[in-house]
């Protein structure tokens, strides 16, 4: 699965959760799409399911845009091997 | 007899009765304001029974709603007003697994903060260290150490790296280097001084200087000076021997479902123990005469200030915790005096807003 695959899956995991549409790469988590504490935990429990891998919070908590997301993503696959 | 001597009589006769028909009538009137008072009490109880019971059955909705598994305590003036486990302590056995309650024994991570800070407190009254302290006094090959004090370590403004980001994801299980763990830290480079920061570095480094001025283990002294004064009960130091255990599908590197090692989590995160003992410990924090927790969080109420492992957030003090699937938090509001305490082995539980929700359903009784 290459970066532009990881950022499509991204980016349905994060309209279908978030309930937002025309989200892109440089789309803000906080400033576009004011994601809450709550939906936090789901966007985080959604990314899992989808990519099958497990994401240490504090580093989605740390990302700004869904394309950092995607190279977070990323870079967990390329780790697990 | 005379008519004079008669009329006196009948006089004195009259003025008895009506003395007799006041008394008569106070002793009645005594006694159904008596009545009502019982009755109106009856009711007053009758009707906060309803109301909680009604608080208790939305509470119960809600968590069923979100799939809420854990314990829940709350209490307004130091009274527990509802206290519940919801779900099983094992995620991993599924309904083979008993239930979360009272007892159960949660591993608290950041929550474990408070303690830690207590304790520098507590050494600073008996006049063995000063928060004014640079942590070059404890550490001598700290590279940071003639610019930073203890302050710093505790309200998280020393601009320290995350040790957690230097450690690899499938270490974080087993026993870590304490020495080797140590001496990342303190080379470290911080960035952002003076910048609040979210780092377990700085509440790694004051454990270990809560051990160097009192010549105790990290933890015995917090068992002695801080548990036992807090009449707590149940308390331990080792997540991996908690009552819980989560679930994360996804977790390669971790197949049994281990939580962080206390080696890992040191004066950061290693404390376990009940929600009702956190509940003792919250009543202890914010009504102890001898140290007063509120002086260090400045004069400015509307500002959102972190120190000694607590946020101030309006009327707010608590913190989060979480571990690699439990997920916490702990608050108490200043201004209602309820504590809420929220304890979760499920990873995705969203503590903070279960936590809101508790408080919301039961303010209105």
């Amino acid at each position: 699965m290459d970066r532009e695959e990881i950022l499509e899956g991204v980016i349905e995991v994060v309209e279908k959760t978030l309930k937002a549409s025309d989200v892109d790469e440089d789309t803000f988590m906080q400033d576009d799409l004011h994601i809450e504490s709550l939906d936090f935990y789901s966007l985080l429990a959604n990314l899992e399911k989808q990519f099958k891998i497990r994401i240490p919070e504090r580093y989605l908590a740390e990302v700004e845009t869904v394309g950092d997301i995607a190279d977070l993503v990323s870079d967990i696959r390329s780790k697990k091997g | 007899m005379g008519k004079k001597q008669q009329n006196k009589e009948k006089e004195q006769k009259t003025k008895i009765s009506k003395k007799q028909f006041f008394l008569t009538v106070l002793v009645l009137l005594m006694v159904v304001v008596a009545y009502l008072a019982v009755a109106f009490r009856a009711w007053d109880v009758a009707g906060a029974t309803i109301k909680r019971r009604i608080a208790e059955k939305q509470i119960d909705k809600y968590m069923e709603q979100v799939g809420f598994n854990g314990t829940v305590v709350a209490a307004r003036d130091g009274e527990i007003i509802f206290a519940k486990g919801y779900g099983r302590v094992d995620l991993t056995k599924g309904e083979d697994a008993s239930r979360c309650s009272m007892d159960t024994l949660y591993p608290i991570f950041s929550l474990s903060k408070q303690f830690t800070a207590y304790a520098i407190l507590q050494l600073e009254q008996e006049g063995k260290l000063s928060r004014t302290d640079k942590v070059s006094k404890y550490f001598e090959n700290c590279k940071y150490g003639d610019d930073t004090t203890l302050e710093e370590l505790l309200n998280l403004t020393a601009g320290i790296p995350e040790y957690m980001d230097d450690v690899e994801d499938y270490e974080s299980y087993h026993s870590v280097d304490r020495d080797a763990l140590l001496s990342k830290i303190l080379n470290y480079t911080p960035a952002g001084k003076g910048q609040f920061k979210y780092s377990n570095s700085n509440y790694f480094l004051l454990g270990l200087i809560i051990e160097k001025v009192s010549g105790m283990t990290y933890e015995d002294y917090i068992q002695e000076n801080v548990v036992i004064p807090a009449g707590m009960e149940k308390v331990s130091f080792d997540p991996q021997a908690a009552d819980t255990k989560g679930f994360r599908p996804y977790d390669v590197y971790n197949p049994d479902n281990t939580e962080y090692h206390a080696s890992y989590a040191f004066s950061a995160g290693e404390l376990c123990t009940t929600a009702i003992n956190l509940s003792r410990w919250q009543n202890f924090l914010y009504s102890d005469k001898a140290i007063d927790i509120s002086q260090c969080f400045g004069d400015n109420p509307n500002e959102t200030v972190y120190n000694l492992g607590l946020v101030r957030a309006g009327y707010y003090y608590g913190h989060t915790g979480g571990g690699r699937f439990h997920r916490h938090s702990m608050w108490y509001n200043t201004a209602s005096h309820v504590q809420v305490i929220v304890l979760s082995n499920n990873a995705y539980c969203d503590s903070n807003t279960v936590s809101l929700a508790v408080e919301h359903y039961l303010s209105k009784y």
